[in-house]
C-alpha cells in the first residue's frame, strides 16, 4: 500500500483529502505546518507527499528546500498544492525538483489522477 | 467718426496723385506722408505707417523691405508698384513678406485705394490679435502659478525656465537648493535625458521615506513648430493613491487565499459524499448535493475572473511568455470539454495545420482563452455542435470557435467584450455565467497583442475569432526586457541582464541527440533559478540561450549573480558527460550604465558575452 503524507495547515481541507485518498487505499499520514512535514518525511518515508505553499513555521518552498537537500527524501515525489495565484514561488519549487502544481480549488479526479501518476513512476524509476 | 489711416510713399510722388483719384469710402481718410528712400526708415522708427507704398525701381527693393519689416516688427503692409515684366523680381518681393506688388500699368486709382484699406484692416488685426495673446500668456501664467501640480520647465541647456510655487516645494522635498539652475537633482536629470534621447514620455515615482511621501514626476517634451526646446516635468503628490493601491493589492491576495481555501474544503467533502465514501445516499440527497456542487464551482470561477479583472484594471496582469504549441493547448481544452459536449448531444471538433505551432505565448493563460470562448459556445449551442479551427499564416495564427447556438442579437453585440454583461435571458441554460468571462478573454488577447472579435447570425449561431501575432524569441524577450525596465526606471531602481548562450547547440544536437541538449537545457534552466534567490528574478529561456532578468539589481550585485552561475555551471560541467563540448557564454548589461533601452541592454550583454570555459577554447 502507497504511503502518502499531507502537509497543509488547513485541518478540514487536510482531513477531506484524507479521506479521499484514504478511501482510494493509500495509507495516509497528516501534519499541519511545514517543520511537522519535514519531520513526519523523515519518520514515515512516504511514497509521496501533497505540500501547501503557505503555511506557518517553513512555507511550501523552504520544505522542498530541506528535502531535496537531503539524500533521504530527496527522492520523494512532491505535489505542490497552491492557493494563490504565486506562479514564481511555484515555478521555485518546481525547480527545486517538486514534481507538479495543482491549484486550488481542485478537481477530485485530477488530484487522484496525479497521485497515481507520480506514484506510479516513482514505482519505475526505483 | 473718420478714421484716419496713415500711409508713407516712398520716392514716387505719381502714386499719390494715382491714389488721389478714386471713388473713397465712408468713415476713411488717407493721411499719405512722402518720404525720400533713405529717410524711409528713420520716419517709420518715429512714427507707425500701417501701410508703405513704394516703386519697385528703389535701389536693393528686398533689403528695403526687409527693413521695413523688421523696424515695425512685422506690423506694416509694404505694396510695391513695380513695372510689369519684372515677375523674377516680384516673385521674391512676394516671397519675402511684401504684401502686394502691383504692376504699373494696371494701377488705378480704385485698385489701390482697396489694396491700402485691405493691407489696414489686417495690420489692424494682427495688432489687436497682439494684444490678445498678451493677454492669453498673463492667464496662462496665472493659471500655473495656482496649479498644485508642481510645473517645471526647462531648456534643452537644463536651465529652468519655468517654475510654480508647488514645483519649488516638490524641488526642496527633493533636496534642491532654493533658486539654483541647473536643478542638479538626479531624478530630474535622468528624465530629461531620457526625453532629450527622443522619448515622448517618462515617469518616475520617487519615495522619501523620511516623510512617507509619493512623488511622480511625468516628463513630455516641449516642442515649437516641431523643434524640441525642452523638456516639461509635472509633479504630483501620489501619496494617498500609492495607499489606496496597495489597500487594494492587500486586499485581492487576501481574497484570493482565503476564499479558496474553505471553497476546495467544501468541493472536497461534497465529492466524498456524491461518490458515497461515507455511506449511501438516495436520489434527492444526490440532487441536492449537485446542486451545491455545481454552485461551487460557479463561485470558484466568479473568485478567479474578479481576480483577474482587478488585476488587468490596476495593470498588474503580466503575461509570461515561453515557447508553447497553440496545437497542443487547443487540443487539451478540446479534450476536456468532450465529456460536457457529449452530455448534451453537442458535436465538438478541433482542425488544425499537421504539426506543432509554436509561437511565445502564456500557455495557461491561451488555455483560459480556450477555455472561455470554447465553454460559453457549448453553453449557448442547444443543438448541433462546435468546431475549433486553427489556422496559421506566417505572421500570425487565426483561430474561430464557431457555434451552430442561439446567436447574438445585434444590440448585444456591441456590449459582448463589456464586463458584467450577460445575454442567457433564455431560461434553458443550465448554467449561469459569471459576466466576466469575455471581458477577461479579450484582456487575454490584447496582451499576447491578437485581436478578437465576433460574428453572429441571431438564431444561427456565432463565431468567434481570436488572432495571435507570432512571436520570436527575442521578440518576447525583447517585450519582457521593457517592461521590467520600465518597471525599474519608473521606480528609480536600477536593472540587469545577464544574457547566456550555448553557441554551437547544432552540433552538440548532432553529437548529443536532440533529446539530450533538451534535457541539458532544462538542467541548466534549474541550475539558473536554484541560484537566484528572489521572486523577483526572471529566467526567460529561448532555443539556444537563456536570459535572466534581474529586476532592481544593480550591476555590481548582478556580477556576484554571474559569479554563482559561474561557478554552478563549472560544478554541473564536471558531471556533464562531454565536458570537452559544452561551450557557455555569459555576458551582462545594466542600467543605468548600458543604456536605458531595452536593445541597447540586450546588444550590450550580447556583444560582451564571454565563454566562461576558456581553457577548452
Amino acid at each position: 500500500m502507497s504511503k502518502i503524507l499531507i502537509v497543509d495547515d488547513e485541518p478540514e481541507l487536510v482531513k477531506a483529502i484524507e479521506v479521499r485518498l484514504r478511501a482510494s487505499g493509500y495509507h495516509v499520514e497528516v501534519a499541519y505546518d511545514g517543520e511537522e512535514g519535514v519531520k513526519k518525511a523523515r519518520e514515515f518515508n512516504p511514497d509521496l507527499i501533497i505540500l501547501d505553499i503557505v503555511m506557518p513555521r517553513l512555507n511550501g518552498y523552504e520544505v522542498c528546500k530541506i528535502l531535496k537537500s537531503n539524500a533521504e527524501t530527496r527522492n520523494i515525489p512532491i505535489l505542490i498544492l497552491t492557493a494563490s495565484q504565486q506562479r514564481e514561488m511555484e515555478k521555485k519549487c518546481l525547480a527545486l525538483g517538486a514534481n507538479i502544481a495543482l491549484m486550488k480549488p481542485f478537481e477530485t479526479e485530477e488530484l487522484l489522477l496525479l497521485v497515481n501518476q507520480l506514484l506510479e513512476n516513482q514505482g519505475g524509476e526505483n | 467718426m473718420e478714421e484716419k489711416v496713415n500711409i508713407l510713399i516712398v520716392e514716387d510722388t505719381s502714386i499719390h496723385s494715382i491714389l488721389r483719384d478714386n471713388p473713397g469710402r465712408k468713415g476713411v481718410e488717407l493721411e499719405a506722408r512722402f518720404s525720400s528712400y533713405e529717410e524711409c526708415l528713420n520716419n517709420l522708427c518715429r512714427e507707425r505707417f500701417p501701410v508703405v507704398l513704394s516703386p519697385g525701381s528703389i535701389p536693393q527693393p528686398l533689403n528695403f523691405l526687409q527693413d521695413v519689416l523688421r523696424v515695425s516688427k512685422d506690423q506694416t503692409a509694404v505694396i510695391f508698384i513695380v513695372d510689369g515684366g519684372n515677375t523674377e523680381l516680384i516673385q521674391q518681393l512676394l516671397r519675402n513678406g511684401a504684401w502686394a506688388c502691383i504692376p504699373r500699368e494696371r494701377l488705378t486709382g480704385e485698385s489701390l485705394f482697396r489694396e491700402v484699406i485691405n493691407a489696414y484692416q489686417v495690420i489692424k488685426m494682427r495688432m489687436e490679435g497682439f494684444s490678445l495673446k498678451q493677454s492669453y500668456i498673463r492667464q496662462m501664467e496665472a493659471m500655473v502659478e495656482s496649479m498644485l501640480e508642481g510645473v517645471l520647465m526647462v531648456d534643452k541647456y537644463s536651465n529652468v525656465v519655468v517654475i510654480n510655487p508647488a514645483g519649488k516645494r516638490f524641488l526642496e522635498l527633493l533636496g534642491a537648493t532654493p533658486g539654483a539652475s541647473p536643478l542638479k537633482i538626479k531624478e530630474i536629470d535622468e528624465l530629461f535625458d531620457f526625453i532629450i534621447k527622443g522619448e515622448e514620455c517618462g515617469v518616475k515615482e520617487i519615495e522619501l521615506e523620511d516623510k512617507n511621501i509619493f512623488l511622480r514626476l511625468e516628463a513630455t517634451p516641449v516642442k515649437e513648430q516641431g523643434e524640441l526646446i525642452g523638456v516639461v516635468i509635472l509633479m504630483r503628490d501620489v501619496t494617498t493613491e500609492k495607499k489606496v493601491d496597495k489597500m487594494k493589492n492587500d486586499f485581492i491576495s487576501v481574497v484570493s487565499h482565503e476564499l479558496r481555501t474553505p471553497l476546495t474544503t467544501m468541493k472536497e467533502f461534497i465529492s466524498i459524499l456524491l461518490d458515497e465514501i461515507p455511506g449511501k445516499i438516495n436520489a434527492e440527497q444526490r440532487e441536492y448535493l449537485q446542486i451545491v456542487k455545481s454552485n461551487i464551482d460557479r463561485l470558484a470561477r466568479i473568485i478567479n475572473e474578479i481576480l483577474d479583472i482587478a488585476k488587468i484594471e490596476s495593470g498588474k496582469m503580466r503575461i509570461e511568455r515561453e515557447l508553447v504549441d497553440v496545437v497542443e493547448i487547443a487540443r487539451e481544452v478540446v479534450k476536456t470539454f468532450q465529456p460536457m459536449a457529449e452530455e448534451r448531444g453537442l458535436y465538438l471538433e478541433l482542425s488544425h495545420p499537421s504539426g506543432p505551432v509554436t509561437t511565445y505565448g502564456d500557455k495557461d493563460r491561451l488555455a483560459q482563452v480556450f477555455t472561455n470562448l470554447i465553454h460559453n459556445a457549448i453553453k449557448f449551442t442547444p443543438q448541433g455542435g462546435v468546431k475549433v479551427v486553427l489556422k496559421d499564416t506566417d505572421e500570425e495564427l487565426i483561430v474561430e470557435v464557431i457555434d451552430t447556438g442561439i446567436g447574438i442579437s445585434r444590440e448585444n453585440m456591441a456590449k459582448l467584450f463589456m464586463k458584467f454583461q450577460q445575454f442567457n435571458s433564455d431560461s434553458h441554460l443550465k448554467e449561469p455565467g459569471t459576466g466576466l468571462g469575455l471581458a477577461v478573454t479579450k484582456h487575454l488577447v490584447e496582451l499576447h497583442k491578437g485581436k478578437i472579435w465576433a460574428e453572429s447570425e441571431y438564431g444561427k449561431g456565432s463565431r468567434f475569432i481570436f488572432t495571435l501575432p507570432k512571436y520570436t524569441y527575442h521578440q518576447a524577450l525583447l517585450e519582457l526586457c521593457a517592461e521590467n525596465l520600465h518597471n525599474c526606471i519608473m521606480v528609480n531602481k536600477s536593472f540587469s541582464l545577464l544574457y547566456i548562450e550555448i553557441p554551437d547547440i547544432q552540433f552538440l544536437e548532432k553529437h548529443l541527440g536532440k533529446d539530450k541538449v533538451e534535457q541539458l537545457k532544462k538542467k541548466l534552466d534549474i541550475i539558473f533559478r536554484k541560484v537566484l534567490r528572489r521572486n523577483e528574478d526572471l529566467v526567460f529561456k529561448g532555443k539556444e540561450s537563456f536570459a535572466i532578468l534581474l529586476n532592481m539589481t544593480p550591476k555590481e550585485n548582478a556580477l556576484v549573480v554571474k559569479g554563482r552561475i559561474v561557478q554552478a555551471l563549472h560544478d554541473f560541467r564536471k558531471e556533464f558527460e562531454r565536458p570537452d563540448m559544452l561551450k557557455i557564454r555569459i555576458g551582462i548589461a545594466g542600467y543605468p550604465e548600458d543604456g536605458s533601452r531595452e536593445e541597447e541592454l540586450l546588444d550590450k550583454a550580447r556583444a560582451n558575452a564571454e565563454n566562461i570555459f576558456p581553457e577548452v577554447g
